[in-house]
């Protein structure tokens, strides 16, 4: 059996944005979701720049008994997901809950309620560990709080490796339901800005504005890039057979068309350095390279990963890149595992929509990088399909091809 | 029409043995692993003991420098992986690294290492080597597996905690069927640390003595630690070659009971759901199935209704099933647990051994089914199925079938395949 795959629902918790409306917007205007850290003290770090999620009144979409249960993140992903359902007219009445699922990619799920269990036992031993902490500290509790909140009763999976975590997801859903093995998947990604994790990227490097001189910020594919800076939110699509979207009359985004991935072997902290590997995940994506007009890049203003991912795009499509309009969503929303999620509703909405959200805060771009890189303004372009890039560092690729649906 | 998908290689580093043989001899024996606790101070534990790895010198496998940069986890996973890739014959048989991946599931992962990191840090003491931080992502043991192979398939790793390592075989059978790979890499690692530790501790589920799996004494689980490695290899590839194959695995389900945090479904709905989705999607009837390998943590309401799930699909030959809970012997070892069920299951089949639940005593009334009692016993299986259900009710159910010479192609499962 080859189902094909339609996006029908978008949810989206941003530092730009509640809700796709508002996500939309400010994506097209190119505003930036990037502040001053507020939720913790970044003390004399150089690095003080996150895009943090804005105060949400999360009762708006979970009843305020089950907000009892889930911590911060727990509540951001449900409510992306609750937001996801809404969109996509789903009637949970009428469907199978066994025939539904739930594939979501995080980094550490729940990375704040780690470090509060984790004070909690360093300060006063074993009485110190929390129990309720503990159970929403897993990182598959975010997911599990969706399942539980919305009787999600088939596949149930949770994916973290590092910055292609919710690609993972939304590939794994896609062959799921390829296959017929269910209907609905509520599939994307989502994390939190926590302070053990700024601290640990930090130390590691990584963040803007790195060791060398200059201004911080996210610059992708900028000459003056130096690093990159953290954001946080979730991004959920419902996936959904064609057959069953057609049958309940829903509204269509976007086609999945194909799935890559690939490998890279350079280091454990270091990106595919020629970008063989990333080709590899757009080519295996991507039946016809002549059809793509518009790539998501994965770049986060990391010197490396801007340079293999122009490298891989020119060995693709030759030629041709210089048509082909590329975007970085991270200028925007920052860097994190989960954001394949929000990425990938970004590129539902511009195939949907015919136009492309700005790269911003790049003013000198690499001649490295000489790609038709969307800078500053959105772009309006009627587009037969897109790829989304992702990679990590430690070395995994993964591309996703998105048809406009017609 | 689906690709054919067989094991051709294992590796093991448990808390009964750091090789396969080794590993599989203290199963048919019933050994238990469990001994007092030396990765951390446990004495201020109610438990004092886990099923901790013994007898594993990092400096045979690793340099000094490696070792400043691994974790214990990472550790575990290479060294379980190196004998995979060794019994595959991987080291010899060219094959092509572009088309071999790795999908490895991941509990606590390198915590041990950024717990110590974040330990000095929050209590001030001096500078901790930013190397301990490199194991703040589930996925690093999954990269430096890749990366010391050379692998350029595809990559991931999934994060269920203690079905992880189950559904990562899962989802490398599914990286196959995509058309990915031929060859993929999947298990998992973990490693005891105290925030793991003290969690299941302060939610009442470890069992101060030893861990009894469906007995009526039971109180809960051992923390275990170790790496289970196996390697899947789409069958045309794997006889083209000439591997050893172990054990086909036909399929496997996954779902969720979508019922409570930490809690499982009471009345054994989700796993009855779980063994069908498996069952149905590796084309085998329920009358076939052997032997079950058990999720069986020897938690009260666990065993419970993993025996009422066991009822529910098997009915009145569930008795007749031999069941074995493993556990009792390596502990719960979190995010490897699946894969070293798994390399279990295919021991049994390959071997026509099942291995027994030991510490088991008192029979409990609400867990009635033959859960082979402290004495493994031979029995020819030819369906075997691994359960493993994580919190929040990740369940997942892996298939796997023996593999018998009989069709024109030298080997083949008799099962009413569809």
């Amino acid at each position: 059996m080859n189902h094909r795959i339609v996006i029908t629902g978008l949810g989206i918790i941003s530092p730009i944005g509640v809700g796709r409306e508002e996500f939309w917007k400010n994506c097209l205007l190119g505003i930036s979701g990037i502040k001053p850290i507020q939720r913790f003290d970044v003390g004399s770090s150089r690095s003080k720049l996150g895009a943090q999620l804005p105060e949400i009144d999360f009762k708006t979409f979970i009843k305020p008994a089950n907000l009892r249960r889930m911590d911060r993140i727990g509540k951001v992903m449900v409510s992306g997901v609750k937001m996801a359902l809404d969109d996509s007219g789903l009637d949970l009445n009428k469907e199978d809950p066994h025939r539904m699922g739930i594939s979501i990619g995080t980094g550490l799920g729940s990375s704040d309620t780690v470090d509060q269990f984790f004070r909690g036992l360093l300060k006063d031993g074993p009485v110190g560990a929390q129990p309720l902490l503990f159970q929403t500290a897993v990182p598959n509790a975010i997911t599990s709080h969706c399942a539980i909140e919305y009787g999600i009763k088939g596949v149930n999976i949770t994916f973290s490796h590092k910055e292609t975590s919710a690609e993972m997801a939304i590939a794994y859903a896609c062959h799921l339901l390829r296959e017929g093995r269910a209907d609905v998947i509520f599939a994307g990604g989502g994390d939190e800005l926590s302070e053990p994790l700024y601290h640990v990227y930090s130390i590691l490097g990584g963040l803007s504005p790195g060791k060398g001189k200059g201004v911080e910020g996210m610059r992708p594919f900028d000459r003056d890039r130096n690093g990159m800076v953290l954001g946080e939110g979730s991004g959920i699509l419902v996936l959904e057979r064609l057959e069953h979207a057609e049958e309940r009359g829903a509204k269509i985004y976007a086609e999945v068309a194909g799935i890559g991935l690939s490998g890279s072997t350079d280091g454990v902290l270091r990106y595919d350095q020629k970008g063989n590997s990333i080709a590899k995940a757009m080519s295996q994506a991507t039946t016809d390279p002549s059809m793509v007009d518009y790539i998501s890049a994965a770049a986060n203003s990391t010197l490396d990963l801007d340079r293999a991912e122009t490298s891989a795009i020119k060995q693709v499509f030759g030629e041709r890149a210089k048509e082909i309009s590329v975007n970085a969503l991270k200028s925007i929303l920052g860097e994190f595992d989960g954001s394949g999620g929000m990425r990938a509703c970004s590129v539902a909405l511009s195939l949907f929509q015919g136009i492309i959200p700005p790269t911003i805060g790049t003013e000198h771009l690499d001649p490295n990088c000489d790609l038709n890189v969307v800078l500053g303004q959105s772009k309006a372009r009627e587009m037969r399909s897109a790829l989304l890039n992702s990679c990590s560092n430690g070395g995994s690729n993964i591309s996703i091809w998105f048809k406009r649906y017609s | 029409m689906r690709k054919r998908v067989v094991i051709t290689g294992l590796g093991i580093v448990s808390a009964v043995g750091n090789s396969v043989p080794k590993f599989w001899e203290s199963l048919v024996e019933g050994k238990d692993g469990s001994k007092e606790i030396t990765a951390f101070d446990a004495s201020p534990y109610r438990t004092k003991k886990a099923a901790e790895v013994s007898g594993l010198d990092p400096q045979a496998h690793f340099t000094g420098k490696e070792l400043r940069r691994l974790s214990r986890c990472d550790q575990f996973g290479l060294v379980a992986f190196r004998e995979a890739w060794k019994s595959a014959r991987l080291d010899q048989d060219p094959i092509d690294k572009e088309r071999a991946g790795i999908i490895l599931g991941a509990g606590s992962g390198g915590i041990l290492s950024v717990e110590k990191y974040f330990r000095d840090f929050y209590q001030g003491k001096g500078r901790p080597s930013p190397s301990l931080l490199i194991s703040y992502s589930l996925a690093t043991t999954t990269d430096l597996i890749a990366i010391e192979s050379g692998l350029k398939g595809p990559r991931s790793t999934t994060a269920t905690v203690c079905s992880s390592s189950s559904a990562s075989i899962g989802v490398a059978y599914d990286m196959i069927q995509m058309g990915l790979a031929d060859v993929m890499i999947s298990g998992g690692s973990d490693s005891l640390c105290e925030v793991s530790f003290s969690g299941f501790s302060s939610l009442k589920l470890v069992d101060p003595e030893s861990c009894k799996p469906f007995d009526k004494r039971r109180q809960g689980l051992t923390i275990g630690e170790g790496a289970g490695i196996l390697i899947l290899e789409e069958m045309e590839h794997a006889l083209k070659r000439g591997a050893q194959v172990l054990a086909e695995f036909l399929g496997y389900g996954i779902c969720a009971d979508a019922y409570h945090l930490t809690a499982p479904e009471p009345n054994g709905e989700g796993v009855e759901r779980v063994i069908r989705i498996g069952l149905s999607h590796a084309g085998v009837t329920p009358e076939e199935v052997d032997t079950i390998n058990a999720h069986g943590t020897a938690t009260p309401f666990n065993d419970i209704a993993e025996t009422r799930g066991i009822k529910r699909v098997f009915g009145e030959r569930a008795k007749e099933i031999p069941i074995s809970g493993i556990k009792s012997m390596v502990g719960h070892c979190l995010g490897s647990a699946g894969g070293i069920e798994a390399i279990a299951t295919v021991l049994t089949i390959k071997n026509g051994i099942i291995p027994p639940t030991i510490h088991y005593e008192v029979p409990d009334p609400h867990c009635d089914l033959n859960y082979t009692p402290n004495h493994s016993i031979k029995k020819d299986v030819r369906v075997a199925i691994s359960n493993s259900f994580a919190f929040g009710g990740n369940n997942v159910c892996l298939v796997f079938g023996k593999i018998e010479k009989e069709d024109s192609r030298g080997l083949g499962f008799k099962g009413s395949r569809k």
